[in-house]
């Protein structure tokens, strides 16, 4: 025989094998027993709960020539063999989705008056996917349903039953199927692995269970797939493979970096689960799911009860909670949930995730409400980001200093300054750190960080100045000298002790030693205070100073813009 | 080696999951499978070698392609089904009631009968719901392949009948490796994977044109060109379509008839359009990384060049470009968004 899917080979076959549906089941079991068999039944739950299987069981049950006592097929007779293959003539399975018309319920409607095979037998009709029923059709099987002969019995079933019309729910008896618990599901799934001789381990069999969201069919098609791919070994890592699911601790990382505004961990937190081959759409709905376990935790002292997972996430929740407070992370649910919709749409999922993330972590950069309510929160809660502030800063709102001691170039600089956490910058420190001593090396390795964080920390005015600066040269292994083209911009930088400082301050923190900085024209020795001007370069100073006589109109268009000076006659 | 052949061993890059999956999938198929990925990254080239595979009677391992291999490579075989839309937005009821009738005859001449769906994400809720039955049970010798965007494309119950294969985009180190592999040289094979945006298929067809690196440069600096005239934008928009246009001729150019030249043009543009707004993006993006302190991408791009906006404005104009690629895909004029996209970036 051909090969056959688990969920095809192992579909249940009699009442106690069906998953989690006792309630439906042991009803049924009843019914049949003291013969109290209703003549239409709807079956609603999501997929993969046992709508199809049910249905056929109680096909079987009805039909069986040696039913048990407690109302369960034999699975031995020539009825219950002939339904399992699918070639009873007593069980009618439809698909209402493409039976849709009148005429297909005509068509019905005909064959149901037909007799039963044996003079005991019960007709069955399951109609699956009953929601698709058309309206015309569903209103012509109302009168069938309602009063179909004595031998014949009704099944729908269905994922969405609120789609039905009101008419046809009230001639039936509904049972509704609930996703299967995680615990069940699980030890259904070892019980299958054991018979097919795969090798589990419990850890791995809920993960699956979980993943499947309630569904045998979903769990079963996972535990295939994750066995074809570990050659007949299920354990946690193949799971986490097969499924490009993250752990736990990759969830707890993502709250660190929100707690403490570190836009760098996050970042470099997706650059990892990337690398990893980790599904960044599940990674983001599943980072919902935490963010909703944090929410939990913080406002449900009962958490074992309320949640339906094991005790180290519970745990990994309630410290998350301790350090993000409710606002944070209800906007992290909302944040992620857009990006989740707009990955949906197609966009760029590392691109995208990784703007969410620098939206999470540093909440300045969205302009929504919450984003201010989550910097309050923090605020209040006393931690403060990680580099240096951003937008409305004091520089930014253009009011000149930035809240700084006075400082001096040479100066160590005081600690307190423009905190920076060690932690995300561990992979910024050289090989210079542990002596102390700068190297260019490692300039080149802080220099796109520090530059960028300069930005704002030195305000518009003093930007337009650093902005031109390059790193130069090192002088006695801790003096930064930094380049930079033109006089003008020289003079600023040398004027104003205020920028060498902020440099001298934020390159420590990024090294982790201190250093002094200075600077020079490019080109030039330290030494040589009087750089020559180079003539090449127009210097506004000098043309705004200068009396009007001295300057030719004529001749500076044609060096500073290309002018041709063409003479008409007229 | 046939161009069948090379195009899926290249597909592969970076897939060596999907590889050793489909590998082991083999030996005891199971009936229905979905192959998930975004667009341009050889999903469907995956699935059209899992069915030669599982068509083949020596099972892909011969010297010569089999008669059988060949006729797949032209879309000959009879018992492999290809169901197509039947316009170009949807696949709707009466195809699937089709396939479903389809699905009980026997195979002609090999022991599988296969049932290919390239673009299954276009069918309505009627055609999925139609062939549920179907994709539960099918008949013995029934495989379905069913190719998507996402699963969640279909109602749930659609997927949750398949095994699910996923076919991502390929990680631009994985990507440059396998193009240095093949002869490239190091920057530009990076340029080709960054360019592509990870789309194995396109890197190596664009792998012959000189222009690349330059298209590169011209996406990156669009954001310092930018200005508030709508006028230069509509020219910027243009200018950076009449870049795309000679490649993406080129790249289709090796299509044997004029409509399919036509469709693998208008693929490549897109490709080529979408891959260069991501650049855009990512620029944006490191612009704001890097000044809270995070990792860049684009190395070679000007510090000062990167600080230009705030963080704040980074991540805004990051969205609006990725939001453009979407309304790309959509089939808006490429014009219009681009030009609209670009002044609302200087605007901001």
């Amino acid at each position: 025989m051909a090969y056959q899917a688990l969920y095809r080979k192992y579909r249940p076959q009699s009442w106690e094998d069906v998953v989690g549906q006792s309630h439906v089941t042991s009803t049924l079991a009843r019914e049949i027993t003291e013969g109290r068999v209703a003549h239409a039944y709807l079956f609603a739950g999501p997929r993969g709960t046992g709508k199809t299987t049910t249905a056929r069981i109680l096909a079987k049950a009805l039909n069986c020539e040696h039913r048990l006592a407690d109302g369960s097929p034999d699975n031995d007779c020539l009825s219950c063999e002939g339904i399992t293959e699918g070639s009873s003539l007593d069980v009618m399975e439809l698909d209402a989705a493409s039976h849709n018309s009148v005429e297909d319920i005509r068509d019905m409607r005909l064959s149901v008056s037909t007799v039963a095979s044996g003079p005991n037998s019960r007709r069955v009709y399951i109609l699956d996917e009953a929601h698709m029923l058309s309206k015309a059709a569903g209103n012509a099987l109302l009168k069938t349903l309602e009063e179909p002969p004595p031998h014949v019995i009704f099944v729908l079933a269905t994922t969405e039953p609120y789609k039905l019309a009101d008419t046809i729910r009230s001639r039936t008896q509904r049972f509704d199927f609930h996703p299967v618990g995680t615990e069940a599901l699980a030890a259904h799934l070892g019980r299958i692995a054991d018979l097919e001789g795969y090798k589990t381990n419990p850890k791995a069999l809920v993960a699956l269970a979980r993943h499947a969201g309630g569904s045998a069919r979903d769990a079963l098609s996972l535990l295939e797939q994750v066995a074809a791919l570990g050659s007949d070994t299920v354990d946690l890592a193949g799971v986490q493979r097969a499924l490009g699911m993250a752990d736990t601790e990759a969830y707890t990382a993502l709250v660190e970096a929100v707690a403490k505004a570190d836009a760098r961990a996050g970042l470099e937190l997706v650059a990892e689960m990337s690398a990893r081959g980790i599904d960044l759409r599940r990674f983001v709905g599943e980072a919902i799911g935490f963010f909703r376990g944090v929410f939990l935790a913080h406002y449900a002292p009962n958490l074992s009860e309320v949640a339906d997972e094991p005790a180290e996430v519970l745990e990994a929740w309630k410290k998350a909670a301790k350090v993000v407070g409710p606002a944070a992370v209800l906007r992290a649910v909302d944040l992620l949930g857009e990006a989740l919709i707009k990955l949906r749409e197609g966009r760029e999922e590392r691109l995208m995730v990784e703007l969410a993330v620098i939206r999470l972590t540093r909440p300045e950069t969205s302009s929504d409400p919450d984003a201010l309510t989550a910097r309050l929160e923090r605020l209040e809660r006393g931690s403060s980001p990680v580099s240096p502030p951003v937008a409305g800063s004091a520089g930014e709102a253009g009011r000149g200093e930035s809240p700084l001691p006075p400082p001096s170039p040479a100066a160590t600089p005081p600690p307190t300054l423009a905190p920076l956490a060690g932690g995300g910058n561990s992979s910024l420190h050289s090989p210079g750190e542990e002596t102390g001593r700068l190297t260019m090396e490692a300039v080149q390795k802080i220099w796109p960080s520090l530059f960028g964080s300069l930005r704002q920390l030195l305000g518009p005015r003093r930007w337009a100045l650093f902005r031109e600066a390059a790193p130069g040269d090192i002088e006695e292994g801790r003096r930064l000298i930094l380049d930079v083209s033109q006089d003008f911009h020289l003079e600023g930088l040398r004027t104003d002790p205020v920028v060498s400082a902020l440099v001298a301050t934020q390159a420590a923190d990024l090294l982790g030693f201190p250093i002094e900085v200075g600077f020079r024209k490019t080109g030039a020795s330290p030494e040589s205070e009087e750089a020559t001007v180079d003539e090449s370069v127009l210097d506004k100073d000098r043309l705004f100073e200068a009396p009007p006589e001295a300057i030719d109109p004529t001749a500076l268009l044609e060096k500073e813009l290309g002018a041709t000076l063409v003479i008409e006659d007229d | 080696m046939t161009d069948l052949a090379e195009e899926v061993a290249f597909s592969l890059i970076g897939h060596h999951d999907v590889l050793a999956f489909i590998e082991s999938e083999l030996k005891k198929p199971s009936h229905a499978y979905l192959f998930v990925g975004p667009t341009g990254t050889g999903k469907a080239t995956v699935a059209r070698e899992f069915a030669r595979l599982l068509l083949c009677p020596e099972h892909g391992v011969h010297d010569e392609a089999c008669s059988s291999c060949r006729r797949i490579g032209t879309g000959n075989h009879p018992d492999l089904v290809i169901v197509e839309p039947e316009g170009r937005t949807s696949l709707g009821a009466d195809t699937a009631r089709w396939v479903v009738g389809q699905a009980v005859l026997t195979p002609v001449e090999s022991d599988r009968r296969l049932f290919l769906i390239e673009e299954a994400g276009l069918m309505t809720d009627q055609a999925a719901n139609a062939l549920l039955k179907t994709l539960e049970e099918p008949s013995a010798a029934v495989v379905f392949l069913l190719v998507a965007e996402s699963e969640e494309d279909f109602p749930p119950t659609v997927a949750s009948r398949c095994r699910i294969i996923r076919v991502g985009r390929v990680p631009e180190d994985d990507l440059t490796a396998a193009l240095m592999q093949r002869g490239i040289e190091e920057e530009k094979a990076r340029v080709l994977a960054l360019v592509s945006g990870g789309r194995p298929g396109l890197a190596l067809q664009l792998a012959g044109q000189p222009q690349i690196a330059e298209l590169r440069q011209a996406w990156l600096s669009v954001p310092s060109r930018l200005s508030a005239r709508p006028g230069d934008s509509i020219t910027m928009a243009e200018e950076m379509l009449a870049r795309i246009d000679p490649l993406a001729t080129e790249v289709a150019s090796s299509q044997p008839t004029a409509d399919q030249r036509d469709r693998a043009k208008r693929r490549a543009s897109q490709s080529l359009l979408a891959g260069g707004l991501e650049i855009m993006a990512s620029f944006y993006l490191d612009s704001a990384s890097l000044q809270l302190g995070g990792p860049i991408r684009n190395t070679d791009v000007p510090l000062p060049e990167l600080t230009r906006s705030s963080p704040a404005r980074a991540v805004a104009a990051s969205h609006q470009v990725l939001d453009a690629i979407v309304d790309l895909a959509g089939n808006l004029r490429p014009v219009p968004v681009l030009a609209a996209l670009f002044s609302s970036l200087a605007g901001d």
